[in-house]
């Protein structure tokens, strides 16, 4: 599957240089939640009118959103383009304050979370369901074990 | 199919210009510029592209434009779609101020390129 690093290395060759090519990349990364939500938009086929009469703003907006660094984006254009597109946005935090054996912790829950998600998902989960507390009982439990020794 | 670029046509003083004078808006037509080759070897063809800052100026001439930021210049960059040889050649690259001009050009580059691969040129 094509890769964007492999085509600004074309760009960059044919242009500039190849030490374009970081910055091309680095520049394509501060973009990623605008072109999301560009490429998932085109992916359900629909046009920026057609997004914007949805979520009940000007086309204009959703071409600033589309427009706009990542950084730019606010909270609120974020969740109600995720929405209109039936995305759901998700933020999470890892507190770097806290000791590593809180974070531990943290992750296992989140990754528990995520399995049992993944089990609503898939056709058959019966099948993965021992791998699966295969999984929980060879690295999450004893990483909970020994975050609260 | 897998589109090239040909800098044949490419205006070399006006992107030089560009990268050292504004280099960050000329950074930014460029990431786009990779994005839009991706775009065209996936769909192979302009108006499936479907970028908002990716904009058609007639004669197969389209706009790259830069990345919306506060104070910027709305630097774009002009390239010409062969459909025939899959290619996209970058031209110029301007701003606001000097659109008008930028695009006239483009279609004489246009132009010339249709001229030269209708005699059975490349």
């Amino acid at each position: 599957m094509a890769d964007y690093n492999d085509y600004a290395a074309k760009i960059a060759a044919a242009m500039g240089g190849a030490d374009l090519t970081e910055e091309l990349i680095k520049e394509h990364e501060s973009t990623k939640i605008a072109d999301y939500f560009c490429a998932e938009r085109i992916r359900q086929g629909l046009s920026q009118r057609e997004v914007a009469k949805k979520m009940g703003v000007s086309a204009s907006k959703i071409c600033r959103i589309e427009d706009s660094y990542d950084k730019d984006l606010s909270y609120a254009d974020i969740m109600s383009y995720g929405k209109t597109l039936g995305v759901r946005p998700e933020i999470t935090f890892d507190n770097l304050n806290e000791s590593k054996e809180a974070r531990s912790e943290g992750l296992v829950y989140k990754i528990s979370d995520m399995l049992e998600a993944l089990k609503e998902l898939i056709p058959n989960p019966e099948k993965l369901q021992g791998a699966i507390d295969d999984f929980s009982g060879r690295v999450l439990f004893p990483v909970l074990r020994s975050s609260r020794i | 199919m897998s589109w090239k670029i040909d800098i044949e046509f490419k205006e070399e003083n006006r992107f030089k210009q560009y990268e050292k004078k504004h280099h960050a808006e000329y950074v930014s037509c460029m990431a786009r510029f990779a994005d839009v080759l991706m775009r065209f070897d996936e769909v192979n063809h302009p108006n499936l592209v479907g970028k908002g800052y990716f904009r058609s100026e007639g004669e197969d001439v389209y706009r790259i434009s830069q990345t919306r930021t506060q104070n910027s210049k709305e630097v774009r960059l002009y390239i010409y779609v062969c459909m025939i040889d899959s290619k996209l050649y970058p031209i110029t690259i301007g701003d606001k101020t000097t659109q008008k001009d930028d695009i006239v050009r483009c279609h004489e580059v246009a132009r010339q390129i249709k001229a030269r691969q209708q005699k059975g040129g490349k």
